[in-house]
């Protein structure tokens, strides 16, 4: 019983940072029609900065800063690799992003070296224990963490008149324009959102796995895939899509670890193929039946 | 006197296109909705070998549908479509292809890093496939002709990017022709095209007729049409107001009412 | 009766007698350059040459972003090496190898081609996650993520194919043959089908060209031309890894078809010569560290999709092309594209 609570536990816990990536991946995408393969390198990139400066500052304000260099990041991804390139085919802007992916990846090897690197946990308590599962407590935090987020960003997308504004263009980008929203402020904006998303992501999953310039790649599959399963271009989906994920892969390390990742991956193909449209109704997978 | 009442220019007997034969195209009671719209209601019409069947109605009027059902696009919720006696209506758009179904879009979508003539060469490849009964010339020589016919000998070479806009409506168009069909399904072609370029147009439609190949034609131009149809079939709001031929329909009174009032 | 299809035969004649004056040129080379270290960026050149054509056909003809080509080069060089090391002769190896990839890319073409291009292009990067994860576990199969050391190298009779010119000519055999695949492929009826596929689903679909069947064959051929790749880099290698199939790989041969041009066999050409100079003669001149390739490749990837989509030879047909129409060509009555202002009103 306890097994089945503590695989159950850490679905949930993969399950919030999936699903923060892949809100990311998935708000870039519904307001700007760019797939971002660069959203794991985004995180781990901020994953990165946290613990390198962990030491030299509390942690709030360390947070706070992290956030605010990924938006940064966020915002200068978009000024010199999307917004020059919005006249091109979707295939050439996932390269694009597939570029900027390495190079952040090349750029955090050279930085922070080829080793995984660690930190402490946000604060040093003793792990709970329920029901004969451990829960420490920073798998409390990133549930915490990615829920509290994830409320944020909704509430803002759905108060703030930036958050209109970016939702008006998600539905009707042409009628949007007409009412004065400027595509290109809405691609800025969105890109640093989504690097803000990751920031988080990134400062609450470096205590629990540590975070070298090897884990992008990781994370930005498996936030791609937990957003297609979702049913990229919806919101709801790409929560629902990162939690199945997650669960989906608590399940396979907890069935079968050495083949994980590609039981996982394996079971959101095959899960794609009897229904195409992802979990929620989104803007849907399938080629039209010619 | 034509059917529209109005006077041509005498001319000979067009030149029929060599080795094209057309086959009746019947479309019985199709209905269609999209999520919830009904666009097409209770469409009959039957377009018969060497004539061209007129297909006009507003924007709206869910002619584009009808097209789309009888190529196997979509899927119509009743009713269906036969080609001669088999029917076609379940079939996908591939094989009502190769049935010998072809049509031209409204919106262009020609292969655009092809050149004209390689764009023509995909369609004609697609007519080896069935077992036409050719007579005198073969493939080629068809391509040629359809390529001089419709003017594009100068920009044979070329691709769709660097044509004029009424180069690339008769690329359209000779695609369309060149895989030898038996049902000719055009949507809209003289949309946009300049004086000459619509007699020239006219020109070669008279040469499918002759040749006894099947043409519907869906067209706005009022004027072309009722010079070139032998029967007309007008949808407005998804149903067949009137069937008959184009004289009459420009005479009739709901036709007037729904579309030209 | 050949008339018409002249420009189409002219342009595959000129397209194949150039390809034999770069055979030529190859086969020569050894003879005029004995060092053994040009050799060797050869060597490599015409590696990264044959998987990359197989990005190339499968994007540049069909449009299909086949992410999962390391994937594909991965089951390639594993079966030529598993086989290998258990006494296969090579050469049925080599041909194992190909099958496999190709029977590989069918099973998870059926699957993956139904999802829409964007979905497509995130299943076929996964893949380059999957290869990694199966080579590194199947421990009992593949020795796992450290790697597989003696892998066997193919002969020729008597003589060993495995010294730097042996494996040269080996290379370069296989890399013009599966370019002369990529270009008879193109000016082919086959190859007009699958560009007008990728052109425009709904017309190729209306003129009988089966949609999912093309791209479906197509991506099987990449799948099993980056399989020969593999087994071709296994033989030269003869130690192969996991780490040689990630993303590294995905990012050079991306480079290669991005940087050179996606749409024809010399985009490949000068591509592969780009990156091997620049990998291995023009970065470890200018840069100390030996990091700094994800950050180069990486930039230039995101720098040529901007500014050149094209590829260096899209660049080049473009000013041709160019300087040709200036040379006064035909001019148009009406500016090419636009509708006529001539409707029936205006001669009503």
């Amino acid at each position: 019983m306890d097994k089945y609570l503590q695989f159950l536990i850490s679905g949930i816990a993969l399950g919030s940072v999936y699903s923060l990536v892949s809100l990311g991946i998935t708000l870039a995408f519904r307001t700007t029609g760019v797939l971002n393969f660069a959203q794991g390198s985004f995180v781990m990139v901020s994953g990165l900065t946290f613990i390198t400066l962990r030491d030299d500052m509390p942690l709030i304000p360390l947070l706070l800063l992290v956030i605010a260099l990924g938006v940064l990041l966020g915002a200068v991804v978009e000024r010199i690799a999307i917004a020059p390139a919005r006249h091109l085919t979707h295939e050439s802007l996932v390269i694009i992003t597939i570029g900027l992916a390495e190079v952040l990846r090349g750029l955090a090897l050279l930085t922070f070296g080829d080793r995984t690197k660690y930190t402490d946990s946000f604060v040093a308590w003793r792990p709970l224990h329920v029901a004969g599962a451990t829960v420490s407590m920073q798998t409390l935090f990133v549930v915490l963490g990615a829920v509290v987020a994830v409320v944020v960003t909704l509430l803002a997308l759905e108060r703030t008149r930036l958050g209109r504004a970016l939702r008006a263009s998600a539905m009707d980008s042409d009628m949007s324009i007409l009412c004065g929203v400027s595509p290109k402020m809405v691609t800025f904006v969105t890109l640093g959102v989504a690097g803000g998303l990751a920031a988080i992501a990134g400062s609450l999953l470096a205590p629990v796995t540590g975070m070298g310039f090897e884990s992008g790649l990781d994370l930005a599959i498996k936030g791609l895939f937990a957003a297609v399963l979702g049913g990229l271009g919806s919101l709801k989906g790409a929560l629902w899509g990162g939690m199945t994920f997650g669960l989906l892969e608590a399940f396979a390390l907890f069935a079968v670890p050495t083949y994980s990742v590609s039981i996982t991956l394996g079971l959101v193909v095959l899960l794609l193929v009897v229904r195409p449209q992802g979990l929620t109704s989104g803007t849907g997978a399938r080629v039209g039946a010619l | 006197m034509n059917p529209a009442g109005t006077i041509d220019p005498p001319e000979a007997a067009p030149a029929a296109l060599d080795g094209f034969e057309g086959m009746p195209l019947r479309v019985k009671a199709v209905s269609k909705s999209f999520a919830g719209n009904r666009v097409l209601t209770d469409v009959s019409l039957e377009a018969v070998p060497g004539e061209i069947h007129l297909l006009i109605g507003p924007n709206g009027a869910g002619k584009s549908t009808l097209f789309n059902v009888m190529t196997g696009v979509h899927r119509a919720d009743g009713g269906e479509v036969r080609l001669a006696d088999a029917r076609i209506d379940r079939l996908r758009t591939v094989q009502v292809a190769r049935r010998g179904v072809s049509r031209t879009f409204q919106n262009l979508q020609l292969f655009s890093d092809l050149t004209v003539l390689e764009n023509l060469l995909v369609a004609e490849h697609a007519s080896r496939r069935r077992a036409v009964r050719r007579r005198s010339r073969d493939g080629q020589a068809m391509l040629r002709d359809l390529i001089d016919g419709l003017g594009l000998g100068a920009v044979a070479d070329k691709r769709p990017a660097d044509l004029s806009f009424g180069e690339r409506r008769f690329v359209e168009i000779a695609r369309a022709l060149a895989s030898r069909p038996r049902v000719l399904l055009m949507d809209e072609p003289a949309a946009g095209l300049s004086f000459g370029d619509r007699a020239r147009l006219k020109e070669m439609l008279r040469q499918v007729r002759a040749s006894g190949v099947t043409t519907v034609l869906v067209e706005h131009d009022m004027r072309f049409a009722m010079s070139l149809g032998d029967t007309a079939t007008v949808l407005a709001a998804g149903r067949c107001i009137f069937q008959g031929t184009p004289a009459d329909a420009q005479r009739s009174e709901e036709v007037r009412r729904e579309y030209l009032g | 009766m050949d008339r018409l299809t002249l420009p189409l035969v002219r342009r595959r004649n000129r397209d194949i007698t150039g390809l034999a004056v770069v055979a030529v040129f190859v086969f020569a080379l050894p003879f005029a350059v004995a060092d053994d270290g040009t050799l060797r960026l050869f060597i490599l050149a015409g590696t990264y040459v044959v998987i990359a054509t197989g990005l190339q056909m499968c994007f540049g003809y069909a449009g299909l972003l086949n992410l999962g080509i390391p994937a594909f080069a991965a089951v390639g060089a594993y079966t030529y090496a598993i086989l290998g090391r258990d006494g296969t002769n090579p050469w049925v190896a080599v041909l194992c190898a190909v099958l496999a990839a190709a029977l590989v890319a069918a099973v998870l073409g059926v699957l993956v081609l139904r999802l829409r291009a964007l979905y497509f292009a995130i299943a076929a990067f996964g893949l380059v996650l999957i290869a990694d994860n199966i080579i590194s576990a199947w421990t009992d199969v593949t020795d796992g993520a450290e790697g597989m050391i003696g892998v066997p190298q193919l002969s020729l009779g008597d003589l060993l194919l495995g010294s730097t010119e042996g494996t040269y000519y080996l290379m370069w055999a296989f890399a013009i043959a599966v370019l002369l695949l990529s270009l008879l492929v193109r000016h082919s009826a086959y190859g007009r089908s699958v560009l007008a596929v990728r052109d425009s689903e709904v017309a190729s679909a209306a003129f009988g060209v089966p949609v999912r069947r093309r791209l479906l064959e197509m991506f099987v051929l990449s799948g099993a031309v980056a399989g020969l790749g593999g087994a071709l880099y296994a033989h030269d290698i003869t130690v192969i890894s996991p780490k040689a199939f990630g993303v590294e790989l995905l990012l050079l041969v991306t480079v290669v078809v991005v940087v050179g041009g996606k749409d024809t066999i010399w985009g490949v050409l000068v591509g592969a010569a780009a990156v091997v100079l620049l990998q291995n003669e023009i970065l470890p001149a200018v840069f100390a560290s030996g990091n700094i390739e994800l950050v180069v490749f990486g930039g230039i990837l995101v720098v040529a999709m901007i500014l050149a989509p094209t590829g260096v030879v899209g660049l080049i047909r473009e000013a041709v092309q160019l300087a040709s129409s200036r040379v006064g060509r035909g001019r148009r009555a009406e500016p090419a594209g636009e509708p006529s202002r001539e409707t029936e009103e205006s001669h009503a």
